[in-house]
């Protein structure tokens, strides 16, 4: 139902620009389905990058698929059912697209061409539409993961099967079919069971072969234990008419079926938790713009393919793609990535500039000095893989728990035995058995991965996502928590801290002013100042002004005259760098200072709650920064963090080193220089914005901007770990009754059959009501 | 209940044909993207007059 919308309908030009481009291909539909959900409409901001590279033909040849005209697309911003009927109409909008389709559990699209397609244009679409492509190559590793995943499908399947007709047999047994009949159903069940034993589970085995080879105890152990001693038994009962009763295929072939789909679901979990993590966000660009003779000037190469000695273009706002030192221009430099220091550094012909950090000043030339591994990114992802390699494997609550438990069933079925000897070998091996049967660990196997499932899943609904189950363990055990100071306690961007006005009856005429001086400007601090003024709740500006012979001269700042009057906002050296102040700009009129502003990095809205409720649950926050000690001292203030909680100077290799040595501590960071620190801590949190880097080194990292989040984090890990500790205890009450009874030898086939899925059921509604601050 | 012994192996058929066109749809990669089909499903086909599906 095509709506007919004016400009005044829309939030900002991309979106009207989008709206112009869908409404010119037919495609408004797309408006009725995003009126249909809960989104809010976000500006579309193109990334406007020069994406002629892809159809590079040695680039093509490495990142295309076998058939060379399919490439696969990390798209950020997929979120919802029209951005999927969006992207799946690319073959509408580009000519030459033949086919496109989006997986938006991992913003994957997939775009299949013709014979004279275009995948610049493509990605150039899809830039244009909002969502920033990033061509990915689909790996081994992701196939071989894919195929792991549909064989361990099909294993469930043939167990869900299986155990359903089991236990429709089982029930016509228990409820008291006897006869020729009863024989058949028996031996009906002990063939059904054979794919079971012999296929569904053979993951366990293996599994627990891994484990007993290299002396270690994991719960597979049990769990094999009881299956293979419920199948002999079984077997062997079936052989004699009189025992032929006590079989329990049914039994171990539903353990077999919820094991698996536990162990399934986790796995599924965890992956789309990897998946998200190991894309480029804000990392390196794929392309740079290399100098051609050729060409007779900068054409968009893949930056792989760019050697040392090259020349390359970098704009304003884009990420250096390589160490090098500038040949031409001038200009300022963010190199917080990579040193933790918010202020922007001076940068003119011959200073070395390193990739990651940003070029926000303006265009330059950039002599290639190294590339790839060999920068200085590149040594620190190195660094963190190194570390992450290094990281000892903790043994889950549940893994340590399995020793002790199967030695206690051991003891107590040896007990029994001698127990019951003098009343018959065969009446006390049948009670061995039956202790056996009831105190398989299915509960106990259970109860540790349903309740992280429950608690990851939750948590990534919150926008935390978690890559591995053990993060919940560490992390309510974790008393110290180290946070990064630039990009992640603050905005790690200038920010206006205050303004300052001479004449305040002239306040709403001098912002309006300012306004308008700065409307046109890119440079960091005019963006920062209009920013300040357009956010909502700001003091109100004055009526428009007119102003004529409006401009900026580089380097000093931004003039224009208004009713005879030259005003000029120029860099304020009087500010002084008191306390979290980096800089200040004065507003002038006719040379004389009516309003000075003040700049600075300023603390994100929440990080003093955060900090609070972090305190309320135990933990200490203290400050790791690469930044001077004044400034630290100054955020650290605003939050309440004391002297000695204040690490300043920190490189990235002295942070790490911080972290080994303080064992069981939590890392929250964002650029390159944490990645190393969050790689070695018990736990590491990469916050919204980080890079790429600190994404692939942290446990969890933040999908939504703000601290707010970890907070909720670590007390949901607290009642994760509760729930798990009052999951274990279920079985072990259950198993303890199940035991006691089999012990006596009063414990019969049908209480056995009643009370194991029973505490299988507790157990999953234990841990579905789950930890309450992820829900 | 000698019907059972009809039932029986019909039931048992039925069950294996269930595995078989489990298995088949897994190979296929039905399961494998478990999220965007549910979102699919909300998109209307267009019913376009010519006939041309774009």
């Amino acid at each position: 139902m095509p709506r007919s919308f004016s400009e005044a309908d829309f939030c900002c030009g991309g979106c009207a620009a989008a709206w112009e481009i869908l409404h010119a291909n037919g495609l408004d539909s797309y408006y009725a389905l995003l009126a249909s959900g809960d989104e809010k409409p976000v500006p579309v901001t193109p990334s406007g990058v020069d994406f002629g590279y892809l159809d590079d033909p040695a680039f093509r040849a490495a990142q295309a698929r076998h058939d060379g005209r399919t490439m696969d697309f990390y798209l950020e911003g997929v979120h919802c059912a029209a951005c999927v009927w969006l992207v799946e109409k690319l073959p509408s909008m580009v000519p030459g697209v033949d086919d496109a389709r989006l997986d938006l559990g991992r913003a994957r699209a997939t775009v299949r061409l013709g014979e004279a397609g275009s995948f610049a244009q493509v990605a150039a679409q899809l830039d244009r539409l909002g969502y920033r492509p990033h061509a990915v190559r689909e790996d081994e590793a992701a196939r071989l993961q894919q195929a792991e995943n549909r064989r361990l499908l099909m294993r469930i399947g043939v167990a869900a099967t299986v155990t359903m007709n089991l236990m429709l047999l089982a029930i016509a047994l228990y409820a008291g079919v006897a006869g020729e009949l009863a024989d058949i159903f028996t031996y009906l069940s002990a063939i059904l069971f054979l794919p079971v034993l012999f296929y569904s589970a053979v993951p366990f085995y293996r599994s627990a072969w891994g484990a007993a080879r290299s002396l270690k105890m994991s719960i597979d152990v049990p769990v094999v234990l009881g299956i293979a001693i419920g199948a002999a038994v079984s077997y062997w009962n079936l052989l004699a008419p009189a025992t032929r009763e006590h079989v329990y295929f049914d039994s171990l072939a539903t353990l077999v079926f919820l094991l698996l789909g536990s162990r399934y679901l986790m796995r599924r979990a965890q992956e789309s938790a990897l998946a998200r993590a190991g894309v480029l966000h804000n990392m390196l660009p794929a392309s740079v713009r290399r100098w051609s003779a050729d060409a007779g000037g900068f054409v968009s190469v893949p930056v792989e393919s760019v050697r040392r000695g090259d020349r390359v273009e970098v704009r304003v706002g884009e990420v250096f793609p390589v160490d090098g030192r500038i040949v031409a221009g001038r200009t300022r430099i963010n190199a917080a990535v990579l040193t933790g220091e918010s202020r922007l550094q001076e940068a003119g012909e011959n200073t070395p500039v390193f990739s990651g950090t940003v070029n926000e000043g303006a265009a330059v030339e950039v002599e290639v000095l190294a590339s790839g591994a060999e920068t200085r990114v590149g040594q620190i992802v190195a660094m963190v893989e190194e570390a992450q390699h290094r990281r000892p494997r903790t043994a889950a609550v549940a893994d340590r728990i399995a020793g002790w438990f199967t030695l206690a069933v051991l003891v107590v079925g040896a007990a029994t035995f001698l127990f019951w000897i003098p009343s018959g070998a065969d009446r006390a091996l049948n009670h061995v058995m039956a202790l056996f049967i009831v105190t398989c660990p299915c509960a106990l196997a259970m109860s540790a991965p349903v309740a992280m499932l429950v608690s990851m899943g939750r948590a990534a609904r919150l926008g935390m996502i978690i890559k591995g189950p053990d993060v919940f363990e560490k992390l309510a055990a974790a008393r110290t928590l180290y946070l990064d100071k630039t990009g992640t306690l603050t905005q790690g961007a200038y920010r206006v801290l205050r303004w300052e006005f001479s004449e305040p009856d002239e306040e709403p005429r001098l912002r309006r002013i300012a306004y308008e001086l700065e409307r046109r400007s890119n440079h960091p601090v005019a963006r920062a100042l209009l920013e300040d003024l357009l956010a909502p709740g700001s003091p109100p500006m004055g009526a428009p002004v007119p102003v004529t012979g409006a401009g900026e001269r580089i380097g000093e700042g931004v003039y224009g005259e208004v009713d005879g009057v030259c005003y000029a906002l120029r860099r304020d050296d009087a500010a002084g760098t008191d306390g979290a102040v980096e800089s200040g700009v004065a507003l002038l009129a006719d040379e004389r200072v009516v309003a000075r502003i003040r700049l600075g990095d300023r603390l994100r809205d929440d990080a003093g709650a955060m900090i609070e409720r972090l305190r309320e649950a135990g933990m200490r926050p203290r400050i790791l920064s690469g930044d001077s000690a004044a400034y630290v001292a100054a955020i650290a203030g605003q939050v309440g963090i004391v002297a000695e909680d204040r690490l300043a100077g920190e490189t990235p290799e002295s942070k790490q080193a911080r972290l080994a040595a303080d064992a069981g501590s939590v890392m929250v960071g964002d650029g390159a220089n944490d990645s190393g620190a969050l790689a070695t801590a018990a736990v590491g949190i990469a916050v919204h914005g980080g890079m790429e880097i600190s994404l692939r080194a942290a446990d969890v990292f933040l999908t939504r901007p703000g601290l707010a989040g970890i907070a909720t984090l670590v007390r949901g890990s607290r009642e994760t770990m509760q729930v798990i500790r009052r999951n274990l205890l279920f079985s072990l009450v259950y198993n303890l009754i199940g035991a006691g009874l089999a012990v006596a030898g009063i414990m019969s086939p049908l209480g056995a059959a009643v009370l194991m899925p029973l505490s299988s059921f507790t157990i999953l509604g234990s841990s579905v009501l789950g930890a309450r601050s992820f829900r | 209940m000698n019907v059972l012994y009809f039932i029986l192996p019909i039931s048992l058929l039925f069950a294996l044909g269930v595995i078989v066109v489990f298995i088949v749809s897994t190979l296929s990669g039905q399961w494998d993207d478990l999220e965007t089909p549910a979102h699919r499903m909300l998109i209307d086909d267009e019913h376009e007059p010519t006939g041309e599906r774009t």
